[in-house]
């Protein structure tokens, strides 16, 4: 690898730009609220600055800008900086037309459905249900084997159909530890940012 | 199953539009001065970004 040219810094930036709308869009999946999403986005995009000598031109930038987002959302996660959440005022929305005689589902149900599914499982399920990559694509940005990520694809598609079927949600209020204390950790957050 | 195929089928199409309606999403204006403000940003140690490249 050691061989392998880095991208001149003007066009990492312009890779790194185009990445953005797709890290939202995984962060926000991951995360389940924009706020948090937003800002797992530009700890994000500093890290990746920041290690651009490490980017390998021609590789693709959004995968290993995935990498970074989702290893930056698992570690803050163990340290509950980012607390798994949906947000419920956004989310009324009607995401698909309705099937014959079906109820239309809601992206809030979505949300609350992928934010009941084990971090793995909803990680592997957006990767390759929504982001559209292979299994053996999602399987590097996991860092699992491809047999692993066809199998929490598996899971989760399973679960999720089963919980938007029943309608079996956690409340909102208990589902994610509370809302409100996870609001103030945001806010603590926030602040430590801008203090730091 | 014809209501587990409309499930699948609802389920597949919400997700794709859940994340299609992101990527339509203007970038927050804070998001972009920070790509603006990159180059200055050399000098700014993230000591995490070695870790969290590798997993």
């Amino acid at each position: 690898m050691g061989k392998d040219k880095p991208l001149p810094s003007a066009q990492f930036k312009k890779e790194l730009a185009e990445a953005i709308p797709h890290l939202r869009a995984f962060g926000r999946s991951l995360a389940g609220d924009r706020d948090v999403a937003d800002d797992l986005v530009q700890d994000t995009l500093l890290k990746a600055w920041a290690a651009r000598d490490r980017f390998i031109a021609g590789t693709s930038m959004r995968a290993w800008t995935f990498v970074i987002l989702r290893n930056t959302f698992f570690s803050s996660m163990r340290r509950k900086k980012f607390t798994g959440n949906y947000d419920e005022l956004v989310a009324e929305r009607i995401l698909s037309a309705p099937a014959s005689q079906q109820d239309p589902l809601h992206l809030a149900d979505l949300q609350r459905g992928l934010m009941e599914l084990s971090d793995d499982q909803r990680e592997a399920i957006i990767l390759v249900g929504a982001g559209g990559y292979s299994y053996e694509e999602a399987a590097e940005i996991a860092n699992c084997a491809v047999g692993t990520m066809k199998s929490r694809v598996s899971r989760a598609r399973k679960t999720l159909e089963e919980i938007l079927e029943e309608g079996r949600f956690t409340s909102a209020s208990d589902g994610h530890a509370n809302l409100t204390a996870t609001a103030l950790e945001n806010i603590i957050g926030a602040v430590e940012k801008i203090a730091s | 199953m014809k209501s587990k195929d409309d499930m699948q089928q609802r389920l597949g199409l919400g997700l794709k539009n859940m994340y299609l309606s992101v990527l339509e999403e203007p970038l927050p204006d804070d998001m972009l001065a920070l790509l603006d403000q990159l180059d200055d940003d050399d000098d700014e140690d993230t000591d995490d970004s070695r870790s969290d490249l590798n997993g």
